[in-house]
C-alpha cells in the first residue's frame, strides 16, 4: 500500500486533477440525476385509466350566457352512451392530463384529522368511462349518480370515491370504506362518505410542489351544476370502433349544444393517450436534455482520467520494468495500477458527495428542491468507482504488459 | 513568430487526432450548452423597448383592506389598478405622457364572406397609448383624449389584422364588427411586438402573440367587452358594475418620465395621493405602499424567468466547468508528454515565455475550433428549445452579441484552461530531460 500512496503526494498534480475531475462529475451528476427523477415522476406514474387508445375526450366547450342546465346535459350524456361501438359517457367538470379546469382541495380525514391536497373530479360514470380499476368497494349507485347538486358540487355532502394512495394517506390504519373525508378544514365544510378505492388516478396539476400526491384523486357523483365549461367523454368499446364513435359524439354535441356555443370557441376533441402526450411533453423534454447532461459529463470525466492515467503510466514504465525485473508479476502491476486509481477515485468520491450535497442545499434555498435522498450516495459511489476502473483499465493493462527487458535499456 | 507557433499548434494537434478531436467535442460541447441557456436566459431578460424602456416607469398602488390575506400561489392583487385610481392618476396628468390600458379577446365578425369568425386578441388603451410607447402608424392615427371622453367606437389595427381583413388596401373608414359593436377604422399601425409583453398582465401571459387591434378604454367598459388578465376582486357586495368598481384591481398604468427629479416626483405624487385616499378612508395602508416600477425594474419584480430555465443555465455552467477541467487534465498530460521537445528549444535557447506562447497559443486553437463546434451546438439545442412547448420558447433566437459571446467564451475558456498545464510544462528542467532522451 505504501509503494502506492507515497508517489501520488510526490506528484501532486496528477492525482489532485483526477480527483478535482470526479468530484465535480460526482457532484453535478447526483444533482442532475435527482432532478432528472423527478422530472420522471409524472411519466412512470400510472395514471390509473384504462385503454387510453378507446377514450375520446372533448373539452373546450363553453356555453354563451348562462351554464347549461344539469338535465340538459344529462340528455346529451345519454344520447352519447346510445352511440353504437360506446360502452360509457360521461360529463365531467374536469378532466385528468387537461388543465384548463382544475378542482383542488384539502382534504381532512374526520377521525384522524390528516390531511391532503387531492384533485377532484365532479361528473357522471367517471369509474366506467376512465376505465378505473376499483380495488376495494363499489362504483356509485344508479341514486348516487342521480344526484342534484345545488352548485358544482364540491361543497356538497354525499359520497365519495378515492384513489388507494390517498386513503392511505388519510386512513393510515387501513380500512377507508364507510369513512368520513371532510373537503375543507372549517369545521362546515362538506362532508363525503367513501364508498370505493381506485387503485390509481392522476391529478391534473403536476407541478413543481406535488410530487408526492401526484396520485392524490377523487371522484365525486353526478354532473356539476353551474358550471361553463363541461367535459364529455366517451369510451369506445374497441380501438376499431374509435373513429365511427367520434364521427358520432362530434355530430351529437354540435346538435344537441352547438346553438348555445360561443361563436369563435371551437370544441377540441381528442383521444386521452394524445391528451397524456401533450400533458407530458415538457416533462418528458426535460428527461432527455438531463439524461444527456449526465451521460456525457460521466463520459467526458472518463475519458479524461483515461487521458492522464494512461500518460502517468507511461511515464513510470522504467519504474514498472525494474519491478517486473525484480520479479513482480504482471498480475501484481495490474492489481498496483488500479489500486491507486482506486484511492484517487475514491478520495474524489468522497468530496464529490460533499459537494453534491452543498449544491442540493444551495438549490432547496433558492429553488425550493427538496433534499437529496442519501439513497443517492451509494449508488453514486459504486457508478463512480466502477467508471474509474474502467477508464484506467486500458492503462493498466499497458502497464503490466510492460516487459522486464526495458529496465536493462537506455539507463 | 506568431504565424509559426500557430503552425507548430496545428502540427502537434494533427499528431494526435483523436486527443485533439476528444478536446475540441469536449470544449463544445460545454460551450453549446451553456450558451443555448444563456441566449434563452438573455432572450427572456432583453429589453423589450431598446431606447424607450429607460423613460417608462408604472405606478402601483395597494387599495387592500388591512384583513386581506393573499394567497401565495394565487397572482398579487396590486400589480393592477382599479377603475377610480387608474382614471385620477389619468386625469391629474403629472407625467409628460400616461395610458391607462388593459386586454382583450373578442370575436370578430369579418365582413367578407370567405372568412369565417374568429377571435383576436388586442387592448383596450387610452388616448396617449400609442405616443407613449412609440407605436409607429402605417396609416391614419390614434384616437384623441375627445374620443376618450365622448367613448367613440373607433379601433386601431394592427397591420396582420388589417392585410387579413382588407388585402392590400387599408380599411381606414371601414368599420370592423367586434364582439356586438362596429367600430370604425382609424389607423393601422406597423409591426409591433416588445417581448415579452411588458405592458400587459404579466401572470396571464408574458410571451407570445402581440397586440392585433387597439381600442378606447372607455368604449370597452361602455359596452363591458371581455377581459383578458387578472380581475381581482375583494369586494364583499356585487356592484353589478365590476369594471368601474372601486375594489377590483384589472388595469395596467404606464408613464413617461424624463428625468430622476420627475421620477421622484412622480413617486412623491403616488404617495401624496394614496396618503389622500387613505384620509378619504378609502385606502387602509401606509402611503408608503405605493410603488414605482421603471420597466426593467418591474420586469425583474416579476421574475418572468421559470425556474426550470434558471436550473438548467446552472446545470448547462456545471457542464462547462466539467470539460474544462477535463480540457486541463487532457492538455497538461498532453505537454508533458512533450517534454522533451521542450527541453530541446529550452537548451537551444528558448525562453520560458516562448515555450509557454507556443503552448498557449495551442490551447486556444483548440478554443477556437470548439467554439465553432459550440455555436453549431448551440444552434442545435436552441432549436430544440424552439420546440418545447412553452410559450418564451419559439424566441429563443442566438443574435450577434450572443454569436460573438460564444466565440469569446470558448476561446477565454480554453486559454484559462491551457494556462496550468503550459505554466507546468514550461517549468520542465532541460537537463534532467536531455540526459533521458
Amino acid at each position: 500500500m505504501r509503494h502506492i500512496v507515497k508517489p501520488l503526494f510526490r506528484h501532486r498534480m496528477m492525482p489532485l486533477l483526477v480527483v478535482l475531475q470526479v468530484a465535480l462529475a460526482c457532484a453535478i451528476a447526483c444533482n442532475a440525476l435527482f432532478l432528472l427523477q423527478q422530472k420522471l415522476v409524472p411519466i412512470v406514474a400510472p395514471d390509473g385509466v384504462g385503454h387510453p387508445d378507446r377514450l375520446i375526450v372533448a373539452w373546450n366547450i363553453a356555453s354563451r350566457g348562462a351554464p347549461w342546465p344539469t338535465s340538459r346535459l344529462a340528455q346529451v350524456v345519454a344520447e352519447l352512451r346510445a352511440i353504437p361501438g360506446v360502452t360509457s359517457a360521461s360529463m365531467a367538470g374536469s378532466w385528468p392530463m387537461e388543465t384548463i379546469a382544475q378542482m383542488n382541495g384539502d382534504v381532512v380525514s374526520d377521525g384522524s384529522r390528516v390531511s391532503g391536497d387531492a384533485a377532484v373530479y365532479i361528473g357522471s360514470h367517471l369509474v366506467d368511462t376512465l376505465g378505473l380499476k376499483l380495488v376495494a368497494g363499489r362504483d356509485f349507485s344508479a341514486t348516487e349518480e342521480a344526484v342534484a347538486y345545488k352548485n358544482i358540487g364540491i361543497n356538497e355532502n354525499g359520497s365519495t370515491i378515492i384513489t388507494r394512495a390517498l386513503a392511505d394517506r388519510l386512513f393510515p390504519d387501513g380500512d377507508a370504506l364507510g369513512r368520513v373525508v371532510r373537503i375543507g378544514k372549517d369545521a362546515d365544510s362538506a362532508r363525503r362518505t367513501v364508498v370505493g378505492v381506485v387503485a390509481h388516478l392522476m391529478r391534473n396539476k403536476f407541478g413543481q410542489d406535488d410530487r408526492e400526491d401526484i396520485d392524490y384523486s377523487m371522484l365525486f357523483p353526478g354532473i356539476p351544476s353551474n358550471w361553463p365549461m363541461p367535459v364529455f367523454a366517451v369510451r369506445a368499446r374497441s380501438a376499431a370502433e374509435v373513429s365511427g364513435a367520434l364521427k358520432t359524439m362530434k355530430a351529437t354535441l354540435k346538435r344537441e349544444l352547438g346553438a348555445d356555443m360561443i361563436q369563435g370557441i371551437d370544441p377540441a376533441y381528442e383521444m386521452y393517450g394524445n391528451l397524456r402526450e401533450r400533458a407530458l411533453a415538457q416533462s418528458k423534454a426535460a428527461v432527455w436534455l438531463l439524461s444527456g447532461v449526465s451521460l456525457i459529463v460521466l463520459l467526458v470525466t472518463v475519458v479524461g482520467v483515461m487521458g492522464l492515467t494512461s500518460y502517468w503510466v507511461q511515464q513510470r514504465t522504467r519504474q514498472i520494468g525494474i519491478r517486473r525485473a525484480l520479479g513482480a508479476r504482471r498480475a501484481s502491476i495490474l492489481h498496483d495500477v488500479l489500486l491507486e486509481n482506486l484511492l484517487v477515485v475514491g478520495t474524489g468520491m468522497v468530496l464529490g458527495m460533499v459537494m453534491a450535497y452543498a449544491i442540493n442545499l444551495w438549490l432547496m434555498r433558492h429553488y425550493e428542491l427538496p433534499r437529496l435522498p442519501w439513497i443517492y450516495l451509494p449508488y453514486g459511489a459504486t457508478l463512480m468507482l466502477l467508471l474509474g476502473q474502467l477508464a484506467v483499465l486500458g492503462p493498466a493493462l499497458r502497464a503490466a504488459a510492460v516487459p522486464p527487458v526495458v529496465a536493462t535499456r537506455s539507463v | 513568430m506568431f504565424g509559426y507557433y500557430v503552425d507548430m499548434a496545428l502540427r502537434s494537434l494533427k499528431r494526435s487526432p483523436v486527443l485533439t478531436a476528444l478536446m475540441v467535442l469536449a470544449i463544445g460541447l460545454g460551450i453549446g450548452a451553456s450558451m443555448t441557456m444563456i441566449t434563452v436566459l438573455h432572450v427572456m431578460t432583453s429589453d423589450p423597448l431598446p431606447g424607450r424602456s429607460a423613460m417608462l416607469f408604472t405606478p402601483h398602488l395597494d387599495p387592500l383592506p388591512l384583513d386581506h390575506k393573499h394567497r401565495d400561489d394565487g397572482p398579487d392583487p396590486t400589480d393592477n389598478l382599479t377603475w377610480p385610481d387608474a382614471m385620477a392618476l389619468l386625469s391629474a396628468h403629472r407625467a409628460k405622457l400616461q395610458a391607462a390600458m388593459a386586454g382583450g379577446s373578442l370575436l370578430l365578425r369579418p365582413a367578407r364572406a370567405d372568412l369565417r369568425p374568429f377571435t383576436v386578441s388586442g387592448r383596450y388603451g387610452t388616448a396617449e397609448l400609442f405616443a407613449l410607447f412609440g407605436i409607429p402608424f402605417e396609416h391614419g392615427q390614434g384616437w384623441s383624449s375627445g374620443d376618450d371622453a365622448s367613448r367613440a367606437r373607433v379601433i386601431v389595427l394592427g397591420k396582420t389584422l388589417d392585410r387579413k381583413l382588407f388585402g392590400s388596401a387599408s380599411g381606414i373608414g371601414q368599420t370592423v364588427r367586434l364582439g356586438d359593436s362596429d367600430f370604425r377604422v382609424i389607423g393601422v399601425t406597423a409591426d409591433w411586438r416588445p417581448q415579452p409583453m411588458f405592458y400587459a398582465d404579466l401572470s396571464a401571459q408574458s410571451f407570445g402573440d402581440t397586440d392585433q387591434f387597439f381600442l378606447p378604454l372607455s368604449a370597452a367598459v361602455d359596452l363591458k367587452l371581455q377581459i383578458n388578465g387578472n380581475q381581482s376582486s375583494w369586494s364583499k357586495n356585487d356592484s353589478g358594475e365590476p369594471m368601474t368598481d372601486a375594489e377590483m384591481t384589472w388595469l395596467q398604468f404606464w408613464v413617461q418620465l424624463d428625468s430622476a427629479a420627475q421620477v421622484q416626483a412622480y413617486h412623491q405624487f403616488l404617495m401624496d395621493y394614496s396618503a389622500q385616499q387613505k384620509v378619504l378612508g378609502r385606502f387602509q395602508r401606509p402611503a408608503t405602499e405605493a410603488k414605482l416600477y421603471s420597466l426593467m425594474g418591474w420586469l425583474e419584480h416579476k421574475n418572468l424567468v421559470p425556474t426550470d430555465v434558471r436550473l438548467q443555465l446552472w446545470l448547462a455552467l456545471g457542464f462547462l466547468v466539467v470539460c474544462i477541467v477535463n480540457i486541463v487534465a487532457l492538455l497538461l498530460a498532453k505537454f508533458l508528454r512533450r517534454s522533451g521537445e521542450i527541453s530541446v528549444r529550452r537548451a537551444l535557447g528558448a525562453r520560458r515565455r516562448d515555450i509557454f506562447l507556443q503552448l498557449g497559443i495551442e490551447s486556444a486553437t483548440v478554443g477556437v475550433a470548439g467554439g465553432v463546434l459550440g455555436l453549431l451546438i448551440a444552434e442545435l439545442g436552441l432549436w430544440s428549445v424552439r420546440r418545447r412547448p412553452d410559450d418564451y420558447a419559439q424566441f429563443a433566437q442566438m443574435d450577434m452579441s450572443m454569436l460573438l459571446g460564444t466565440l469569446a467564451l470558448a476561446v477565454v475558456a480554453s486559454v484559462l484552461a491551457g494556462l496550468l498545464p503550459a505554466w507546468r510544462a514550461c517549468r520542465v528542467q532541460p537537463a534532467l530531460q536531455l540526459k533521458t532522451l
